[in-house]
């Protein structure tokens, strides 16, 4: 609030200081669509980063048991020519809908 | 104009301008922790790829390798292809022979070079050999990203198992004499001791090798000295001038790189006894009076206990339909023509507490689809036809098949102090296993056969085939081991195994722990691994006998005469004196010392393939310094 002060010493109110009310509500619309989408924006990265890490942390897991020959296994044959090289495609799920896939050839 | 007016939106845009940043910068972040994910997700890949093409491009080098030895030792070879792409689980890869476009002293530098042509491929791997070990490079490659793995592994001596060095028809550790005979291959001493390789008579066809820093020059035999070749009495190999001139000189004599060290492999442990099925209490079943058979049909239509069961005229037991019966008797006799029936369909378990024994006629059958499974704890001896789906005996009396055709069509698994079959008629099996422990004798005569054994276990004090014939059912999963624990020997004109399947004489083996002689002649035909863990045991290949396999060995003394034949991996006597008077072995022989006379002839043909035979238990190796296998991955 701005104050002015007259020769009398009363202070007195100059009617044309200050905002309009519809600058300060312009202002206000603005401020807030900017908080809102910074919000959205917040709640947005949060899950982003937290679906990152979930993936991260299970892909790191779900690799070594892949290692270790665990998850689903289907029959395969890799033919290269003449050679075929008998083995098994083991598949294991990782997140929500992603899969690592590696070979193994059978009689090892 | 009031300065002030719309400072309030300067303002507001300002925060806006600064909202904006601190959120794009959030995005920024955001977005990059996710794109690292990503990457880490496509890199997982890309490895598990690069790993799964070693993997693929390990057995392909397996597999080339086995028609081709040195494939590899000049070649680069490339496989490239996808995995995701598979179709029913049928996999397509190519390959490329590189080896005139890559550098072998650089295939990485070849293969980064190339990288961006193998992109559109998974799986990208280069194989190529050095002198110890095979080298693989494998790229994988998952969206933009690419791993790539390098690998090298060595097979090494194998000093845990696997083939010993069948290289030469004949070496003889110590000594080797021929005085009449053929030999087509190389021979071989580890001997650097003046005359230790004696060839008076005969012909080699391959080179002779010698003991490390031998001499490998050539000595008059028998004093003949002087008289037109270089001499040289230090020399290892002796011989004949005319020898000399005919085909000696023409042969390479060369030096072993290292002495060879031939082990005996580890005999295995005998085979454990079976374990049968508890018998039911009789207090908790229906009792029942005997069955007495009479001369007309009696019919069992209910299980229970029967205090004995003796079947003159016909006896049939009902399961009228899809029942399981069991009976509980102390004995079974069938003393007439019976029959004794088993109505199906369903399932008989007959328990018989002790005896169970036929006349030598009659019969025990299946009808409408029973199955019949018989469990003896007493003696058990048969003379009928016969048919059950299981037969167990477990027994401290004997086993007897005198006549008539048993016929199991499951599984026979037998402990008894003996078995014996002769007479007439056979044991059929039907693909089905078989199994007998026996603390005295196996014994086949009268030239009575037990026949289509799916999987067989013999495993006897004293094993004789007198005069009979051991089979398997057709197929490369049947087989057959024999223990031998005492004595093992084969009258005339018995076989076991005698079939003309490929890889036939992979599928049985016979161990023999005891120390007497054990011959292979008048007539025998035995395919399979020969195993004999005595040094006492003599081994006799004599006339007529015919071994298909491998012969191994700890004998001090081995004997092949008599036109006998081995089509073998190896006559493997490492710690032996092999006397080869006659007869032919097609293979190798290893032993310590070897004479060869009366015209015997050894032939290590050019298609020489020890792997197509079976060399049985742990084996240490050929050499003092055997290079240790080993596996290495890098990035």
């Amino acid at each position: 609030m701005s104050a002015l002060t007259t020769s009398e010493g009363r202070p007195s109110i100059n009617r044309s200081t200050g905002f309009s009310f519809v600058e300060v509500l312009i202002a206000l619309l603005i401020i807030i669509i900017s908080v809102v989408t910074l919000m959205n924006f917040l709640m947005t990265a949060l899950r982003v980063e937290d679906s990152a890490s979930a993936i991260s942390e299970d892909l790191l897991v779900k690799s070594g048991k892949l290692e270790e020959g665990e998850g689903n296994s289907k029959q395969a044959t890799v033919t290269i020519g003449d050679i075929d090289i008998p083995g098994v495609i083991h598949e294991i799920g990782y997140g929500r809908t992603k899969q690592l896939i590696e070979f193994k050839r059978s009689g090892q | 104009m009031n300065r002030r007016s719309g400072v309030i939106l300067g303002i507001a845009l300002i925060i806006f301008l600064v909202i904006s940043i601190i959120g794009a910068a959030l995005m920024t972040v955001v977005m990059s922790k996710a794109r690292q994910t990503n990457d880490l997700e496509k890199r997982t890949q890309a490895y598990f790829f690069a790993r799964s093409g070693v993997e693929i491009a390990r057995e392909y080098v397996n597999e080339k390798r086995k028609n081709d030895e040195q494939f590899f030792d000049e070649k680069v070879i490339v496989l490239q292809g996808d995995l995701s792409s598979e179709n029913n689980g049928e996999l397509s890869f190519d390959f490329q022979d590189v080896t005139n476009v890559w550098s072998k002293e650089d295939v990485r530098a070849s293969f980064e070079a190339s990288a961006s042509s193998f992109r559109n491929h998974e799986v990208v791997t280069a194989i190529w050999r050095n002198s110890e070990s095979t080298n693989f490079l494998s790229s994988g490659n998952a969206g933009n990203m690419t791993r790539t793995l390098a690998f090298t592994c060595s097979e090494g001596s194998d000093p845990t198992g696997g083939l010993p060095e069948f290289d030469m028809a004949v070496f003889a550790k110590t000594d080797f004499e021929i005085t009449n005979g053929s030999i087509v291959g190389s021979i071989g001493t580890e001997s650097t001791v003046a005359g230790s390789v004696r060839i008076m008579n005969g012909s080699i066809t391959g080179g002779i090798n010698v003991g490390p820093n031998g001499d490998t020059g050539v000595g008059y035999w028998s004093g003949n000295k002087n008289k037109g070749f270089s001499v040289n009495e230090g020399a290892v190999v002796q011989s004949e001038e005319w020898i000399w001139n005919q085909w000696l000189k023409f042969r390479t004599i060369g030096t072993l790189s290292e002495p060879r060290n031939y082990t005996l492999p580890d005999m295995p442990s005998l085979y454990p006894d079976p374990v049968f099925q508890s018998f039911p209490v009789q207090s908790s079943m229906e009792q029942h009076s005997e069955i007495n058979g009479s001369w007309s049909k009696t019919t069992v239509t209910e299980e229970g206990y029967f205090p004995s069961i003796l079947i003159n005229g016909e006896v049939e037991v009902d399961l009228r339909g899809n029942q399981s019966f069991t009976m509980l008797t102390e004995s079974f006799k069938l003393n007439n023509d019976g029959p004794f029936t088993v109505k199906g369909p369903g399932r008989l378990d007959l328990f018989v507490n002790d005896n169970f024994s036929t006349v030598d006629y009659g019969s025990i059958r299946l009808t409408d689809g029973a199955e019949l499974y018989i469990h003896v704890n007493g003696s058990f001896e048969v003379g009928c036809n016969m048919s059950a789906t299981g037969l167990y005996v477990n027994s401290n009396s004997s086993f007897l098949h005198k006549n008539g055709k048993l016929s199991i069509l499951e599984e026979a698994i037998i402990k008894s102090s003996s078995f014996k079959s002769r007479g007439g008629g056979e044991i059929d099996l039907h693909g089905g296993k078989f199994e007998v422990h026996t603390s005295d004798f196996f014994e086949i005569d009268d030239g009575r056969s037990i026949k289509n054994i799916g999987t067989g276990i013999v495993r006897a004090r004293n094993l004789e085939i007198k005069n009979g014939h051991i089979s398997l059912s057709s197929g490369s999963d049947k087989s057959l081991i024999l223990f031998a624990e005492n004595t093992y020997s084969m009258g005339s004109d018995s076989s076991i195994n005698n079939s003309n399947e490929d890889e036939a004489a992979k599928r049985v083996a016979l161990y023999y722990y005891g120390s007497s002689p054990v011959t292979i002649g008048g007539g025998q035909t035995f395919i399979g691994t020969v195993h004999s863990g005595s040094p006492e045991a003599q081994l006799n290949m004599t006339e007529g006998g015919k071994i298909v396999g491998t012969i191994i060995t700890a004998s001090e003394d081995v004997i092949i005469s008599g036109g006998s034949q081995a089509n073998v991996t190896a006559v493997y006597a490492p710690n032996a004196h092999v006397e080869h008077n006659n007869g032919t072995v097609n293979g190798a022989i290893v032993c310590d010392t070897y004479a060869m006379s009366g015209g015997a002839s050894v032939n290590r043909l050019g298609d020489f393939d020890p792997t197509d035979f079976v060399f049985p238990g742990s084996f240490n190796g050929t050499s003092d310094q055997n290079s240790e296998a080993f596996e290495l991955w890098g990035e």
